[in-house]
Order: C-alpha cells, then structure tokens, then sequence
C-alpha cells in the first residue's frame, strides 16, 4: 500500500504537533520515522492510522482519501502497534488475539488460522493459553505485535517496536520485521528510537523534527554515510561493525549540563 | 472452557430450583401436588395464591435480579471501575426523585409509579450523557458528570420528602426495594422495555471487550468508541431504569452479581462475564425475596433490605481474602 501524505496539520489540545508534513511512503518496504522526543513520530503515526482526525485530502492511502474510510474499513487494512496499549483484565492471549478479529477483512472463519500465524510468526505460540496480564515486557510486546498481525493487515504500523525487549529480542527484530514484511506482502512503517535498529531494519528512513519530514533516504544509497551525518549532526557516532554493515551509537556528550529547561550542551 | 460451562448449567439448574421453591413458598406453603396442579384446577385457593401472588411476583424478581446485574457488568467493563454500578447513571436518584415528585403533586395517581420512576432513571441517565457527551463519551467524563447529577437528583429527592411526609410509608418501600404486590400486568407493561434492552446487550460483548483496551485501540480495530459507549450505556440504563420500575431502588444487586460472577468464571471475557452475572444477579434477588417473605413470616421484610446486608457480607469477605498490598 503507497501512502501520501500532503502537507499534513495536526494539532492536539490546540498545540501544533504535525507542522505541514508532506512525504510518500512506498508499497512493500519498511519505512522508519526517526527523530528526537517530542518532534512528532508517534502523532504522525497515529494520524496515518486513522486514530487522529487528519482533514480532508491531506493523507491518501493507494490514492483514496483516508478520511473517506470507515473504521471498520480501515481496520481491515491496517494495524497499529501502539506504545503503551491498555492491557484486557484476566483474558489469556488467545482470547485477547480474537478481538482484534473484530473487523478483520477475511472474516470470521478465518479468525483460527490467523491467529494461529500470528502466534506463530511472533513466536507467542507457547504463550497462547496464558494470562496476558502475568506476562514480561519482552513477551507483551510480541503479543501486542501479533495482536496487530491478527488483523491481517495490508499495512502495519509500528510504534517503537524495540521498547523494553532484551538484547537478544532486539538482535532479532530487523530480520523478524523483514521476514514478516516479505512473507505477508506488507507495508511497514515504523517508529524507531535507535537509529542503529533503525539502520538494520529500514528500506527508507526518515528523519522528523518540529513536527516536520526534514530528511530522508534509501538505506542501499552508497552515500548513506554521508547524508546521515548532515542530518542528524552530531547526535551519533556512525562506523562500520564487523560484518561490514554501517552501526551507529548515541554521541556522548561528556560536556553538558542539566539546567530547569532540559539538558543542554556546553 | 468446558469447567466455565458447567459452572453456567448448574448457575441455571439452581436458578429454576429456586424459582420453584418461590413459587411454593410463603407466609403459607403449598404442597408440591398443588404446586404441579395449578393450570388443571386454576380456581382453587393455593392455585390462586400462586398464580396471583407468587408468580408475578418470582418473574418480576428474575427480570429486575437479571437486568440490574447485566447493567452492572455493563458499566463495570465500559468504565474499567470494579465499583461501578447502575447508580453512576443516576437511576436510582433519578426514579427517586420522579417518584417524590408524584406522589407529591399527584398523589392521586400512586399507581403510576413505575411509570414516573422510569421516566426518572431514563432523564438522568439521558442527561448524564448529555453532559459527560464531547467527542467520545470517556468514562471519566461520565463518571464525574454521573455523580454530579445523581447527587442533584438526589437533593432533590430529599427536599421533596421534607414537604411531603404524608407518603413517607410509600415512599420507604419504594427505596428499600421490593416484589411485594407485584402484578402480571405491571409485568407485562416492563416486558417491550425488558426485551429492548436485552437485544441492545445482546448487541455488546465483543464491543465492551474491545472498548476496555481504550479509544484508540477501539477505533484501530473498527470500534467507534463514541457511537458505542453510548449504545453500551443505553442498554445499561434501560436495563436498570426497567428493573428499578418493578422493584424499587435494589441497591447492591448490579454491584455484587459481576463480582460474583467474575469470581466463579476467574474471567473477565463480557460474553460469559454477562451471562453468568445475570444468572447471578437472578438467583440473588430471587434468593432474597423468598427470604424476605419467610423469614418473619408473617410480617414481610423488605427485599431490599436483605440485599444491602447480603451485599455488606459479601464484601467484607471480599475485603478480608484481598492479597496484601502496599
């Protein structure tokens, strides 16, 4: 699914989050949205799903107007993994898949073999019969990914997938994330804090701030280097690791100090 | 799954075993013969108590028990609050008030007083919503506008009972709560808003299921969370402005059968959470009601009365058994 997004306003308890965001994200490939706190991934994403009101012809998805979908339509679509999603009280994993079912495009009798695959490609199947609330953080956020599998959506929308896993989830999520984009023909984009995640996971980033598209690029162009060290001046440490693929850390900053309005460098 | 079937059959079995005790007892039992033989000889004397007394009297209790307990559930899941119930929409205050205000300035119609206490319950909920109303219906919006406006009602009530104390004793039954009296007619008129609101229920599980993993969530999987808070609080407030028609304020019953229920199933899914509590909800109201009628035989205690005690109980216990905490 291509999805366009022109010049998009959004603005929430009258603060302007999204400041005219213009830019395409392309059928098939991952996407990732990077960017600082506060600059506005997460609304964007929320707007792309439909979640906030975005106006009229402003975000198109294969070219219809979102804001023409139903939300049952939508949600036979597409899937969001939120942030912090409000846990079901005392309801195992299984039962907590089937209601994201509810408007699932394939209908009801699909609903046991997609759920069954989404347990399965997320690798919850053991944790089918358990308790959602008695769950870990790692194990809650592949049950919330499979959650949004089991919609069976064309597009999938991610919001910091790599939040609270483990060192050895997070060494699995780039090629889990591409696995899951070619064996179900989706469309992700993603939200991701770690821009060495999001170098390992991304076909296409981008780059926000102040609520705007400030940058973005293929992740094959040979001049990657060179363009994210434009972009993202000086807040990482780009090299190359040992299987010859481009790694990047947060910059330290060992000058700074923190004052009442946040922390700033000296 | 299968234990949670069996727990919903014998929750059933024991519902129509209590329904036939009901019916054969009272200030004066009837024999089990008499009980089997009264659509044969319909014109004896324990066939008329029955059929006159006792029947109208045992469904109003199922209907009123089994309604009162699903808008409980109702309201429990849609505003994620253990300690909601069908007071939050103001029904009690509202059929109280509407009731006062009758009995007040035509007190020639008291018998209108299922009638009035409806239209109460109904304006309250309807204006609860009205207010707590801006874009989605959010369960705190509902909550705070629910109790402002049950406290008005309430006030009102109040005041009204200062300048009329002439009605004291009519007005005491009506909000302890009861089956005494009941007819087959009162039953038959309850019945078309009985049926309503079971359908709208009916309408619900999956969309309370859903809607408990908030707006957003909701909306991402099909669910408005606006268009169906409201459907969830309308059939919750026609379900109990219908059941405090025919019994009076029942306190207790909408708060304690979701908890029972939820405790017998160790579930929260709204399908079975909703057909267990209002088997719950039947069973207890029916329970008290016999209790009520035999217990200072033949003086009749209110129905009402018997609930709040059982209701107290039950939560101490609760209370008691409750894992420590910081």
């Amino acid at each position: 699914m291509n999805i366009t997004i022109d010049d998009l306003f959004v603005k929430l308890n009258s603060k302007i989050i999204l400041n005219g965001v213009s830019g395409q994200f392309h059928s098939g490939k991952i996407s990732i949205l990077t960017g600082p706190n506060g600059c506005g991934k997460s609304t964007l994403l929320k707007t792309i799903a439909g979640l906030l009101p975005a106006g009229r012809r402003r975000i198109f998805l294969d070219g219809q107007d979102i804001s023409a979908f139903t939300p049952a339509l939508l949600a036979g679509k597409r899937a969001i993994m939120l942030q912090h999603p409000r846990l079901p009280a005392l309801m195992t994993v299984r039962e907590y898949l089937s209601l994201a079912r509810y408007s699932a495009a394939s209908g009801r009798k699909q609903d046991i073999p997609a759920i069954d695959r989404a347990l399965a490609d997320t690798g919850c199947t053991d944790l089918s019969v358990r308790q959602v609330h008695t769950l870990s953080g790692g194990e809650l956020r592949r049950v919330h990914l499979a959650f949004a599998l089991a919609q069976e959506p064309e597009l999938l929308l991610l919001d910091e997938p790599e939040a609270g896993v483990d060192a050895a989830g997070r060494a699995a999520l780039p090629e889990l994330l591409k696995n899951l984009q070619q064996q179900r023909q989706l469309t992700v984009i993603a939200v991701v804090h770690d821009m060495d995640m999001a170098l390992h996971c991304a076909d296409e980033l981008f780059g926000m701030q102040d609520g705007k598209i400030i940058w973005h690029t293929e992740t094959k162009r040979p001049d990657l280097l060179e363009i994210l060290q434009k972009f993202t001046g000086g807040n990482f440490d780009f090299f190359t690791g040992t299987d010859g693929s481009l790694r990047a850390l947060p910059h330290i900053n060992r000058h700074y100090s923190v004052s009442p309005n946040g922390i700033k460098n000296m | 799954m299968k234990k949670i079937r069996y727990i919903i059959y014998a929750a059933g079995l024991l519902l129509v075993l209590t329904t036939a005790v009901s019916l054969k007892y009272g200030e004066s039992a009837v024999s089990w013969a008499a009980l089997g033989n009264i659509f044969n000889e319909p014109d004896t004397l324990p066939s008329l108590v029955i059929l006159e007394l006792r029947l109208p009297r045992t469904i109003a209790a199922i209907l009123a028990g089994a309604a009162l307990a699903a808008a409980g559930v109702i309201l429990q899941k849609l505003l994620d609050n253990d300690l909601a119930s069908p007071e939050i929409l103001g029904i009690s205050g509202g059929a109280g008030c509407a009731g006062l205000l009758l009995l007040f300035f035509a007190p020639g119609y008291a018998a209108m007083l299922n009638a009035a206490a409806f239209a109460g319950a109904v304006i309250a909920a309807a204006l609860i919503c009205l207010i707590a109303w801006k874009r989605a219906l959010s369960p705190a919006r509902l909550i705070l506008s629910g109790v402002a406006i049950s406290a008005i009602f309430s006030a009102c009530g109040g005041t009204l009972l200062l300048f009329n104390s002439d009605s004291l004793s009519r007005v005491m039954e009506f909000s302890l709560g009861g089956f005494s009296g009941r007819t087959m007619e009162e039953i038959y008129s309850s019945l078309p808003f009985f049926i309503t609101a079971f359908i709208l229920t009916a309408m619900l599980p999956r969309k309370l299921d859903i809607l408990s993993l908030g707006g957003e969530t909701a909306l991402a999987l099909g669910v408005s969370p606006g268009r169906n808070r409201l459907l969830a609080v309308t059939a919750a407030a026609l379900a109990a402005a219908t059941a405090v028609s025919l019994s009076g304020l029942l306190g207790f019953v909408g708060l304690m059968a979701p908890h029972i229920a939820g405790r017998l199933l160790n579930s929260r899914r709204a399908d079975i959470l909703l057909l267990m509590s209002v088997l719950a909800g039947a069973q207890l109201t029916l329970t008290a009601d016999i209790l009520s009628r035999i217990l200072f035989a033949p003086r009749e205690l209110p129905c009402g009365l018997l609930l709040s005690a059982a209701g107290a109980l039950f939560f101490l216990l609760l209370l008691a058994r409750q894992p420590e905490e910081v």
